[in-house]
């Protein structure tokens, strides 16, 4: 059975392109351009990872993060932020908010397959 | 109205198209990815070796080589750190800098790309790759060295892409490259210049500033290099209680040659005089010591004097400008009388005539940066002007005299750059 990432990002293209590599490495794919939607996935479908975008309308990635890690059934989710805001202190705000790793954009695809297949096979 | 269903083959010709695109992105993310972490990787760096150390680690994964080398030029030879080189022999790298990119070099080549590198140089060697990939290091034209990559013929040729990326690698390589030179060209300078200004404190030490040992005349001086340090110097050196040398100096040239030049004849002055205050004696031995251990085209002009509390003064000079003897009476009279100036003439003679100041008499002791000191269009200061302007100093005091000297010469100046350096000693004799 092939493990589950949901992608979780509102810019279309990166969305795109990061559900095909994960595609590609053999993973199910659950995709989401908000913040609520990736929070309806992720409650219903109990994916093994996820990689999120931070910087997002209505509702942005820390809280997800946030929310995720707080519920009994999806603190267990695998977290990958995935962001242009690559400072020291957004990185620190993403651990603090409970996300596991943190990758910033311009991402490599290279690297971003490499770390999938560390974390779920 | 319920549009029409866009048919089949168009769809699947769309989902194509997006995921060829898909793959296109990626490639470029790949590619940003690639240059930002080679960037933000070397611009924290300052040893060269280091930054083609993190360049070639990150062109070789990226490329999936197999091997690879970073080679800098070091005068008309390429080397290649222990750091700068995975996967290969050093005889094996060796072997193909040799044949491959310093023929490229000369060639004025940028890249090369061989896929059948082996059979095309006849290499033998085992870790020899097949598919070969030089991306030359070169910033405004100049080439700094060649990021190296291999593989072996079971791996891919190099395409342009491929070329394209490393390029890109190699090219912020060079530029972080150059920027740690001109760091360290900025630093040696700024080294450069804190030892002149060292040089400097040193030199202007080794003037004399008390001159109250010598409590039959009065002085006053100053040297002013027209660098950091120059050729000048003059002394005034007690050798007993009714007597003391007087000398001014000049060594050809300017600047730190000038500056060791002019120590090492100060030096020799004080040793010989304080055992024979023979001025002949003296400068026969400055010349003689000049003749032994100057550089070449190097000479020095010097006048040495020695005054007693009676106001007698023996002098000798060897080639200098003549110090001016400026009598109460208002006369002023030229010390010219010694020989030739000292390293050029071996077995030179020089002559000691003497002269009897009277109390209040001055003397003033000058180098050519005095007369020769230039205004906007180009004339001289001059013996003329300096004499006509020593006829108005009798009866002044030695520290008086020497400020209104340096302000006559600043005035007719007029702030125009000097090129000489300019040392002035000023003697009354008090009785």
């Amino acid at each position: 059975m092939p493990k589950t990432v949901l992608v979780c990002d509102d810019e279309p293209y990166i969305l795109e392109s990061v559900g095909y590599v994960v595609r590609e490495e053999g993973y199910n794919v659950l995709m989401a351009d908000n913040g609520e939607d990736a929070l309806r996935l992720a409650q219903s479908e109990s994916p093994d990872a996820m990689i999120l975008d931070i910087s997002m309308p209505t509702k942005d990635g820390t809280l997800i993060c946030r929310e995720l890690k707080a519920g009994p059934s999806t603190r267990g989710i695998y977290i990958i932020v995935l962001t242009a805001k690559g400072q020291e202190r957004d990185m620190q705000e993403s651990f603090r908010a409970g996300a596991d790793e943190f990758i910033t954009k311009p991402f490599s695809p290279r690297h971003l397959r490499r770390r999938l297949h560390e974390l779920l096979d | 109205m319920i549009p029409a269903r866009a048919p089949l083959h168009t769809v699947e010709a769309l989902r194509r198209s997006v995921q060829s695109l898909t793959v296109e992105l990626l490639a470029v993310y790949e590619e940003l990815a690639l240059l930002y972490s080679v960037s933000s990787q070397i611009g924290r760096l300052t040893d060269e070796h280091q930054i083609a150390a993190v360049a070639l680690k990150e062109a070789m994964e990226i490329s999936s080589a197999h091997c690879g080398w970073v080679a800098l030029w070091e005068g008309d030879n390429l080397r290649v750190h222990d750091t700068c080189r995975m996967g290969i022999d050093p005889q094996t790298m060796e072997h193909i800098n040799r044949v491959v990119l310093e023929p490229l070099f000369h060639s004025e080549g940028h890249d090369f790309v061989s896929h059948t590198l082996r059979q095309e140089y006849g290499l033998t060697e085992k870790d020899a790759p097949s598919r070969f990939l030089a991306s030359a290091l070169t910033l405004e034209g100049h080439s700094r060295g060649y990021l190296c990559l291999g593989r072996a013929e079971t791996g891919g040729v190099f395409l342009s892409p491929d070329q394209k990326l490393i390029g890109a690698v190699a090219l912020l390589t060079a530029v972080e490259l150059e920027n740690v030179r001109l760091q360290r060209s900025e630093l040696d300078k700024q080294r450069i210049v804190n030892e002149l200004e060292l040089a400097r404190t040193i030199q202007q030490s080794l003037l004399p500033r008390d001159f109250s040992r010598v409590p039959f005349l009065e002085a006053a001086g100053i040297s002013e290099p027209c660098g950091e340090i120059g050729g000048d110097f003059y002394d005034l050196i007690p050798i007993d209680a009714d007597r003391c040398t007087l000398i001014i100096a000049d060594v050809s040239g300017k600047g730190p040659p000038a500056a060791l030049q002019a120590a090492m004849v100060q030096g020799i002055v004080n040793a010989v005089i304080r055992t024979c205050p023979d001025l002949s004696f003296l400068m026969s031995t400055l010349n003689d010591c000049l003749l032994a251990r100057a550089a070449a085209d190097r000479f020095v002009t010097a006048f040495a004097g020695t005054l007693s509390s009676s106001g007698r003064l023996f002098y000798s000079n060897a080639g200098h400008n003549s110090p001016l003897w400026i009598q109460r009476t208002g006369d002023v009279i030229e010390l010219n009388q010694g020989g030739p100036l000292l390293g050029v003439f071996p077995k030179s003679q020089y002559s000691q005539p003497s002269v009897q100041l009277a109390p209040g008499d001055l003397l003033l002791l000058y180098t050519d940066g005095v007369t020769e000191a230039q205004d906007r269009r180009g004339n001289l200061f001059g013996t003329t002007r300096l004499i006509e302007w020593a006829r108005h100093q009798r009866g002044r005091p030695a520290e008086g005299v020497k400020d209104s000297l340096i302000a006559a010469i600043r005035h007719f100046c007029g702030g125009c750059r000097q090129h000489d350096d300019l040392s002035v000693l000023v003697l009354r004799h008090t009785g």
